[in-house]
Parts: C-alpha cells; sequence; structure tokens
C-alpha cells in the first residue's frame, strides 16, 4: 500500500517536471522578444535589452528554468508582460468562472453520454448506429463551430437564452463568494434573479464544451457495454428470469461504467482545450480567454503557469480515477483489516 | 400435477443461427427426477440446445420449428414476461466457466438473491439472506454467512461452481440444465462437484440435462445418454447399455476414442477420422457417412430412425444398427473390463 503510493507519489513528479521542462524550452523557442513587449514598439533597442537583462532573459535556459520553477513552486508565478498583473493572482480570480463551466460541462457529458450509449447498446439496431454517428460527429465538432451555431440557433434565432456576454447580467451583482460558482453562491444567497440569470448564461457553452467529452464517453461506453454483454455472466443472470432491461442496467452498464473511470485524464483534457475556445466565444471570464490573451501578447508567465496548472489538474485527474477506482472495483478494493480468512 | 408428466419435452426441435440450421429435428423427453446426458463432438449443437430451452440463444439464433414443453406446461418462446417467470424458477442453467458465469462487481449474496427475490417478491431481506444462507450451506461452501459479501475473485474455481449450483437450484426447478459443468476445474474438484450436484438433484427431485464431453461422467452420473451429430440426437440410450449395446457407428467410435487403461498407458489415444460436415453443407441422409465405415449406398440418400428396444427407449438413426450393435456386444465386454 505505502509503496504504491510511493511510486504513485513518484510518477507524478516526474510527469510535472517534464511538462515544466518542455513548456519551458517550447515558449522561448518561438520567434519574438517578450521584452520588446514589455517596453512597448517605440522604446529604443538599449531599453529592450536593459529589460532583457532585467527579466533574466539573457540568463542560459536551465539558470532561467531553475529561477522560475523555484519561484513558482514558492507561489510566485511571475507577472504578466503585457500589463504587469500578478499571475498568480490573475488566475486565482479567474479560476472559479472556468470549473463552473467544466463542472456543469462535465454534468452534462456524463448524463447524457450515459443516457445514450445505455439506450443505444440496449436497442442496438437504429439506435446503435445512430448513437455512433452522434459520437462520430460531436467528436469531430470544433468546440468554436458548435458554440457559435449554439448562439445563433438559441440566442439570436429564437431568443431562449441570453447571449455571449460572460457570466451574469451587466446591472446584475455577483452573489457573495462561498464556492465561487455563482449559481450554488446564489442559491446560498437567496437571490434568485442571480441564480436564473447565471444558469441561462452557463447552458450554451457547458454544451457547447460537454461536446467532445460527452461524444468520447458515449463511444467508450457503447464499446464497454456490447463487451459485456457477450460476458456469460450476462446469460446466467438472465437464467434466473430478470429481464433484459434489469439485467442491463444492473450489470451491464455498472460492469461498462468502471473502466471508463480510468479516463478521467483524457476528459479533463478535453475540458481543459475546448474551454479555452469556449470561453472566448461566450466572453467567459475564465482561465481559457486568459491564456488566449497571454498568448497573443507573449506572456510567457501567463501561458506557462497555464500549462502547469493544467497538467498538475491532469495528474490529478487521474490520481484520483485511481483512487476512486479502488474504492468502487471489488477486484481493486484492498479489505480493512487484510485477506479475509 | 400428473406423475406421469415429462419434466422437460422437447419435440421435432430446429433452431438455425441467422439462415444455417444447427439444430435439424431433435426430440428429447426427459422425466421428472431423470438425469441424462448429451455428448457429442464441439459444434454438434449441445449448447445451442440448452440455450435454445432457456429462451436464451445467441443474437441471430431462433427456433424456426417444433415445440418445448416444461413441467408439463408448453412454453411460448415469443412472451418474454413468460419465459422470465419460467427462467430460474422451471428451469435453470449452469455454465461452463464458473470465473466469467458470475458478475465480478456484485457480492455472491446479491446473485444468489437475485435469483430468489425475482421469483419471490413478497419476500422480506431477512428472509432472503436467510435462504441465501441456507443454499450456500446446501452446496457446501463453509462459513456462508461470512462468505455471503464476498465477490468472485475471492472464491476458488470449485467453490464458484458451488455457488452457480446454489443459483440454480434456489426455486427448486422442474429442470436443470448444465452445460459442461465441471470442465474448467481439475479433476478432484470435478469430481467433488458432481458428487454435489447429484446428491441435491437426487433429494430435490431435479431433472438434469447434463451436457458434456466426457462420456465417463456420463456412464457415472447419468441414467441416459444422447448423443448428438451435426445438429441431431443420432441415438439414445440407457447408460448401462452404452458400453455393449451401442447401435450407431458414431457412438461406437465415440466409446473407442476414449482412453483406454492399456491405450493411456502406451500414450496413444484413437480419434474418429475426419470431422463433422460443417452446418452450411450438411448432406442428406446420413450426416455421418463421409466417416462411417458402416456406411453403405442408401446411407447418403435417406436418414434411418431405428427403435432398438421400446421399453429402454433405446433409439438409433442409422440403417445397419442391428449389425452395429451386434459387433458391440462382441466389443463390449472387453471394453467394460478396461473401464472397471
Ligand atoms: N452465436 C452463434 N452464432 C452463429 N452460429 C453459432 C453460434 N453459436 C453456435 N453456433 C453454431 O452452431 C453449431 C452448434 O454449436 P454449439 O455451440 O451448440 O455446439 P456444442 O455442441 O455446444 O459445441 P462445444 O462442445 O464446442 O460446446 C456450431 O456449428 C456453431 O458454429
Ligand atoms: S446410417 Fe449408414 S452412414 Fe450413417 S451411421 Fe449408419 S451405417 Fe453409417
Ligand atoms: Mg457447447
Amino acid at each position: 500500500m505505502l509503496r504504491s503510493m510511493m511510486e504513485r507519489l513518484g510518477s507524478v513528479i516526474i510527469t510535472l517536471l517534464l511538462a515544466s521542462i518542455v513548456s519551458f524550452v517550447i515558449l522561448r523557442a518561438v520567434p519574438g522578444d517578450p521584452a520588446r513587449t514589455v517596453v512597448g514598439p517605440l522604446a529604443s533597442d538599449d531599453a529592450v535589452a536593459a529589460v532583457r537583462q532585467q527579466l533574466g532573459l539573457d540568463d542560459p535556459l536551465p539558470v532561467q528554468y531553475w529561477n522560475y520553477i523555484t519561484q513558482f513552486l514558492s507561489g510566485d508565478w511571475g507577472y504578466s508582460y503585457s500589463n504587469g498583473a500578478d499571475v498568480a493572482t490573475v488566475i486565482a480570480a479567474r479560476m472559479p468562472a472556468t470549473l463552473e463551466l467544466a463542472f456543469f460541462a462535465f454534468l452534462i457529458a456524463v448524463i447524457a453520454a450515459l443516457v445514450i450509449a445505455t439506450v443505444a447498446s440496449y436497442r442496438r439496431g437504429v439506435f446503435g448506429i445512430v448513437s455512433k454517428l452522434l459520437a462520430i460527429i460531436g467528436l469531430g465538432t470544433p468546440p468554436f463551430w458548435l458554440g457559435l451555431m449554439l448562439i445563433i440557433v438559441f440566442s439570436l434565432g429564437l431568443g431562449l437564452l441570453p447571449g455571449p456576454s460572460g457570466r451574469l447580467a451587466g446591472f446584475l451583482e455577483p452573489p457573495p463568494q462561498i464556492t465561487g460558482f455563482y449559481t450554488i453562491d446564489a442559491l446560498f444567497a437567496g437571490d434568485f434573479t442571480a441564480f436564473s440569470d447565471a444558469l441561462a448564461r452557463l447552458i450554451l457553452p457547458a454544451c457547447a464544451l460537454a461536446v467532445v467529452p460527452g461524444a468520447f464517453l458515449v463511444r467508450l461506453l457503447v464499446a464497454n457495454q456490447s463487451e459485456v454483454m457477450q460476458a456469460p455472466f450476462v446469460t446466467v443472470v438472465r437464467a434466473k428470469g430478470v429481464s433484459r432491461w434489469i439485467t442491463h442496467l444492473r450489470h451491464v452498464v455498472h460492469n461498462a461504467l468502471l473502466p471508463t473511470i480510468g479516463s478521467a485524464g483524457v476528459i479533463l483534457a478535453t475540458l481543459i482545450t475546448g474551454s479555452v475556445m469556449v470561453e472566448t466565444i461566450y466572453d467567459w471570464p475564465g482561465i481559457g480567454s486568459t491564456l488566449v490573451n497571454g498568448i497573443q501578447r507573449q506572456d510567457f508567465a501567463v501561458v506557462q503557469a497555464f500549462i502547469l496548472l493544467s497538467a498538475f489538474l491532469y495528474v490529478l485527474a487521474n490520481l484520483a480515477a485511481d483512487l476512486l477506482l479502488e474504492l468502487v472495483d471489488p477486484r481493486l478494493r484492498v479489505r480493512a483489516g487484510g485477506v479475509r480468512a | 400435477m400428473n406423475a406421469e408428466q415429462l419434466a422437460l419435452d422437447i419435440q421435432h426441435l430446429k433452431i438455425s443461427y441467422g439462415p444455417v440450421e444447427v439444430i435439424r429435428g431433435v426430440d428429447i423427453q426427459v422425466q421428472p427426477g431423470e438425469k441424462i446426458g448429451i455428448v457429442g463432438e464441439s459444434g454438434s449443437g449441445k449448447s445451442t440446445v440448452a440455450l435454445g430451452v432457456m429462451g436464451l440463444l445467441a443474437e441471430g439464433g431462433r427456433i424456426t420449428d417444433g415445440s418445448i414443453s416444461i413441467a408439463g406446461k408448453p412454453v411460448n418462446y415469443e412472451d418474454e414476461k413468460r419465459l422470465n417467470a419460467m427462467r430460474g424458477k422451471d428451469v435453470s442453467l449452469v455454465f461452463q466457466d464458473p470465473l466469467s458465469s458470475l458478475d465480478p462487481v456484485k457480492s455472491i449474496g446479491n446473485q444468489i438473491a437475485e435469483a430468489i427475490r425475482w421469483h419471490n417478491p413478497r419476500m422480506s431481506r431477512r428472509e432472503i439472506r436467510d435462504r441465501a444462507i441456507q443454499l450456500l450451506t446446501a452446496v457446501g461452501v463453509p462459513d456462508p454467512a461470512g462468505k455471503l459479501s464476498q465477490y468472485p475473485h475471492e472464491y476458488s474455481g470449485g467453490m464458484r461452481q458451488r455457488v452457480l449450483i446454489a443459483i440454480a437450484i434456489a426455486n427448486d426447478p422442474a429442470v436443470l440444465i448444465a452445460d459442461e459443468p465441471t470442465t474448467a476445474l481439475d479433476v478432484t474438484t470435478q469430481a467433488q462437484v458432481m458428487e454435489l450436484l447429484d446428491s441435491l438433484v437426487e433429494r430435490l427431485g431435479i431433472a438434469v440435462v447434463l451436457v458434456t464431453h466426457d462420456i465417463g461422467v456420463v456412464a457415472e452420473f447419468c441414467d441416459r445418454v444422447l448423443v448428438m451429430y451435426s445438429g441431431r440426437v443420432v441415438e439414445q440410450v440407457r447408460v448401462e447399455d452404452i458400453f455393449d449395446r451401442a447401435a450407431h457407428p458414431y457412438t461406437a467410435a465415440l466409446l473407442d476414442s476414449l482412453p483406454s487403461r492399456a491405450a493411456e498407458a502406451h500414450g496413444e489415444l484413437k480419434w474418429i477420422p475426419g470431422s463433422p460436415p460443417p452446418m452450411t453443407d450438411v448432406p442428406p441422409g446420413c450426416a455421418f457417412a463421409p466417416r462411417c465405415h458402416w456406411a453403405v449406398e442408401e446411407c447418403s440418400v435417406q436418414p434411418a430412425a431405428r427403435v432398438i428396444d421400446a421399453q429402454k427407449l433405446h433409439t438409433a438413426e442409422c440403417h445397419r444398427a442391428e449389425e452395429v450393435q451386434a459387433a458391440s456386444r462382441q466389443a463390449g465386454g472387453e471394453k467394460e473390463a478396461a473401464h472397471a
């Protein structure tokens, strides 16, 4: 037990180190001079050189990396070259918006995928084909295109939902922060106007963000379910007199769901990459849109922090998935007090 | 219930997978409490008959002709509701591989309870639990109360097969179908499980259809044996007659391929030369003709159904059944000696 924990911790650290090194090197290899961004296009070359010196950009890469990583670990994530803001502060302020969006997208993706995949594998035939098509289309649809289409149809066309303008209508006060989720905080505060507005503004971007992970999950769940359906124990359960539908829900879905937990990291990755585009389109004040600005302005510190944070979350998701699997899969569960006699 | 009523009555059953007919007219009658064995080479259709009776054929499989009655009640295989009420109650199934036959993520207690609850919706949790413990005790699982919360991977192969037997007898069915129940177990465990099954069905008066490759097991456990070849029952005979009254060349060949003591000592095994015809292309007449050294011309024209001994329900599908049987009688003495 202790040993597997140590091994896991080791692999987590190695993954994070590699991610930090690779992203650091790549960012420094792209053309352009961040010192120029800082001083502006009209400043003299001397001024640029002075800033380069000051930022440590002339130091050898390993030295730069070492300085960066030690500062990062001590909570100093640097500041934005373009506007001087402290990166850690910016990210902390924008994180809840992204988390709320991603959380709702995740919920939508999981619930929709479970329903679609279960019906598709239970009914097979036409449903199976439709679900396969949906999955292929969903996986191939760029979230920004889908985001735009949703706006055009549901906001501009039907006028059912608010347009792409952030988390809350301008005239509404954000609820006092408890969780950072506007919907939940508004409920805590008993502010139902804010709640319904926040929820209405979440629906379209969350759906746009949910499509790729949802389609991925549909494909995975359909494949898992059709494999489990071949297992002899399904015939044995049916031989007890249990109906096909109950057998499917109780045994097939349960068995098909377990291996799906292992792909938590991949799901998270689709949510992170998707959020960058979706946030930009919906003017969502989260980290994704910050990244787009950061890239445009060659803000090393912002981009680097985003990448490191993503890597950290990815590793965390995988770790959590492992632990969850050990909890819910009896074959992996470690019994308290060891193996029973 | 009429005492003369058959536990299982299969009349002229035909089953196809897609366009291919793999069960080509099978009749099986099983008396209450009777134990019959079905033997035959791989692909002869043993499992298909078993699953057909359960109404659990794989996708693409369907019954195209014939009728099946269980415990005197004709089964309508279109009526899923009635089928669900019948499965596990009138007829139950024990499968070959005890590990893959249990859901790996549900506890043993849960899986036994499922078999009970479904047919006894009024039973309380407590009663179901007690019944599950009672069943586990009956199949010889030690510490049954403690083992209810365990999962299949925590059981040994033999214990898992005992659990499957417990599930199969949970509702005192009229018929228990066991498809190679011991093939996946080691020899010692095999014998123990067969012994257990034997004593249980004896006590509960359950009729058994035992599908197996092992004529030795049949000889020990069954009352009657049915030999299947290419989707037909080519001979049925009482077990005590199988060695010296076999009337079908295929039965005789199967017996010949049994490892006798002398052959085992020399490490030689006889196989039936050739292989069964593909089910897409079964010859007219006797399907065994291409491999049969008794074959005569009319064999490949039309099949022959012979009643060898009506009293003993001995039938054989062979034009030369009488001659074959005469030869068996001669050879039988030696063989019985070899297997005694
Ligand atoms: N799911 C299926 N789809 C199509 N054909 C099948 C299917 N299952 C069995 N068959 C065919 O039906 C015939 C009978 O197969 P079955 O499994 O009943 O034989 P068996 O006597 O049980 O063989 P074994 O001793 O190997 O278990 C074979 O020709 C086989 O190829
Ligand atoms: S009918 Fe003819 S071919 Fe078939 S088993 Fe009898 S003798 Fe052989
Ligand atoms: Mg079989």
